[in-house]
């Protein structure tokens, strides 16, 4: 009864979460079109460029178009994931939260509910991303199966993603000073990943740093499943340590969320 | 017996005595009152009770149940039974009527929760499907919020201003709702300056400028309501101000 409960406590809120998203029609527009623009235009551009031996060796992939494809997926995912603590600020602004936190709502249920809801929205943006990419002339050496377990990588480190979204909110108190905090980790985060640009072609500095970021771990995998093949030593090997990161950085925003003043 | 006892307690924001020195003791199963004009600190009373943000750094003591509940967060005296109706109810949007009555139920039950909105006046078949947003009116809000409290089968509830924007019909099952709460032995606390929902407590206290100026039976409260006179001297207009319209 218990667990029934808490269950569906984690439902109603990710449900809420998921109906807002769906009504902004602009924001959805948006997520739509900028990894178009980012396959479209970054991905030819760059496939003209790196379109020499050398430099496919670099990629070791069949063009930058597939290079790229994962880790446009990452980053469309890294986005949705961070964006998951407005929703904290927007309902204590609202005075929300302090509502749900005056019923029998499980106070863990928030945190994991709006996780939740992230995770959904990650994974309906991944699939759009991945259409393009199949558009646009990227094949996927694992077929639909290599789609499948693709999108298991993404609802992990979108997981990951919003619980640092959510731990990171508790403490804001407005819009603005969330969206600056969101900006300052973004990009370096990004550029200093294996999602935009090879590992090979990185200084040994940045090469240490790329090694190390949690990006890297989403984006390797699926660059294996859709440029190489069922590399399972690469697969196992990230989903663990994907698994790990996820399970302790939940338990982060849980903890964060529950230890709030509010 | 007391279920909640306030003890000294004084609340500053910005160097502003908002509550001031407040001892109450609020029975175990008793309807209370506290009634009081604009201003006098009745809402800030109810956030200080159910611990909100921004209202917990007090001094003084919180007793709920002969525990101290000074430190205890609002979801942490949610579940010890306390919960309270917003006199502004907030746009909780993003869910359909069901859903959030869903989830604000102790006992997920949905036709627990057709019996409470039909005993607002409220058909089910027409609200449980609609979504709780800015289409519905003002006293709608107000009874949702309201049915939210009945369906949560809290020990303590704070009903802040349960009359505000509701019709006469509606009125009265409120008030029948405010006996049933009664009836299962939950303590109700209104909050209000209406003399209709004073009538309905057991027992009333009167708050002037964030203090407790008298206290007893509700028909000793109301005389001040009929003489329409505030007992103290108003502290927030000072005594060198004159109205201009009056000279
Ligand atoms: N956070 C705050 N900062 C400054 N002043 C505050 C704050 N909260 C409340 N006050 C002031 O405290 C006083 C009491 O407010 P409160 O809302 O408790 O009044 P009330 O008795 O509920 O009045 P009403 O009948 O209008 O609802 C008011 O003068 C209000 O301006
Ligand atoms: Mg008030």
């Amino acid at each position: 009864m218990k667990v029934n409960y808490f269950i569906s406590d984690i439902f109603y809120v990710c449900l809420r979460d998921l109906k807002h998203y769906l009504k902004q029609r602009v924001r959805i527009m948006a997520t739509l079109i900028q990894p178009i623009i980012w396959l479209v235009l970054i991905g030819n551009l760059m496939s003209g460029l790196t379109a020499n031996p050398l430099t496919l060796k670099f990629l070791d992939a069949p063009s930058y178009l597939d290079f790229m494809a994962p880790g446009v997926m990452v980053m469309t995912t890294l986005f949705t994931g961070l964006f998951a603590g407005v929703r904290v600020v927007w309902d204590r602004r609202l005075e929300i939260l302090q509502k749900m936190l005056s019923t029998p709502l499980s106070r863990t249920a928030i945190p994991l509910g709006k996780i939740a809801a992230a995770v959904v929205q990650g994974n309906i943006q991944v699939i759009i991303v991945l259409l393009t990419a199949l558009m646009l002339g990227v094949t996927f050496k694992t077929g639909l199966a290599g789609i499948m377990v693709i999108l298991i990588f993404i609802s992990l480190f979108c997981s990951i993603m919003a619980s640092i979204s959510i731990a990171l909110s508790v403490n804001i108190r407005n819009m603005e000073t969330f969206f600056a905090l969101m900006n300052f980790i973004t990009m370096p985060l990004m550029l200093t990943s294996k999602a935009m640009f090879p590992v090979e072609a990185m200084p040994g500095w940045l090469k240490f740093i790329a090694e190390w970021n949690p990006i890297s771990y989403a984006v390797i995998p699926l660059r294996t499943l859709v440029t190489k093949g069922w590399d399972w030593t690469v697969i196992w090997q990230s989903l663990i340590i994907l698994c790990f990161f996820a399970l302790c950085f939940l338990a982060g925003a849980v903890f964060f969320f529950k230890r709030a003043r509010a | 017996m007391e279920v909640l006892q306030l003890k000294n307690v004084t609340l500053t924001i910005n160097d502003n005595h908002i509550l001031h020195n407040i001892n109450i003791d609020f029975w175990n199963g008793y309807v209370h009152a506290v009634s009081g004009p604009n201003g006098a600190g009745k809402s800030t009373l109810a956030s200080t009770i159910m611990g909100l943000e921004g209202y917990r750094e007090i001094q003084g003591d919180i007793i709920y149940q002969g525990e101290n509940i000074n430190d205890r967060s609002v979801d942490e005296r949610a579940r010890l039974g306390i919960t309270m109706a917003w006199q502004d109810p907030a746009r909780y949007e993003g869910l359909t009527i069901k859903d959030f009555l869903m989830a604000s139920a102790k006992i997920k039950n949905e036709d627990n929760i057709r019996d409470v909105l039909a005993s607002l006046s409220m058909n089910p078949q027409q609200y449980l499907k609609r979504a709780l947003d800015k289409t519905l009116s003002g006293g709608e809000r107000k009874k949702i919020e309201l049915a939210s409290i009945l369906v949560n089968e809290a020990r303590l509830v704070l009903l802040d201003e349960p009359d505000s924007g509701i019709d006469v019909e509606s009125l009265e099952r409120i008030f029948e709702s405010i006996r049933l709460l009664k009836k299962r032995g939950t303590t109700v606390i209104l909050i209000t300056h209406s003399l209709a929902v004073l009538q309905q407590a057991d027992h009333a206290f009167l708050m002037c400028s964030g203090e407790i100026i008298d206290k007893g039976e509700k028909e000793k409260i109301v005389k001040y309501f009929e003489n329409k006179c505030i007992p103290c001297p108003h502290k927030n207009i000072p005594d060198e101000w004159e109205p201009a319209v009056g000279k």
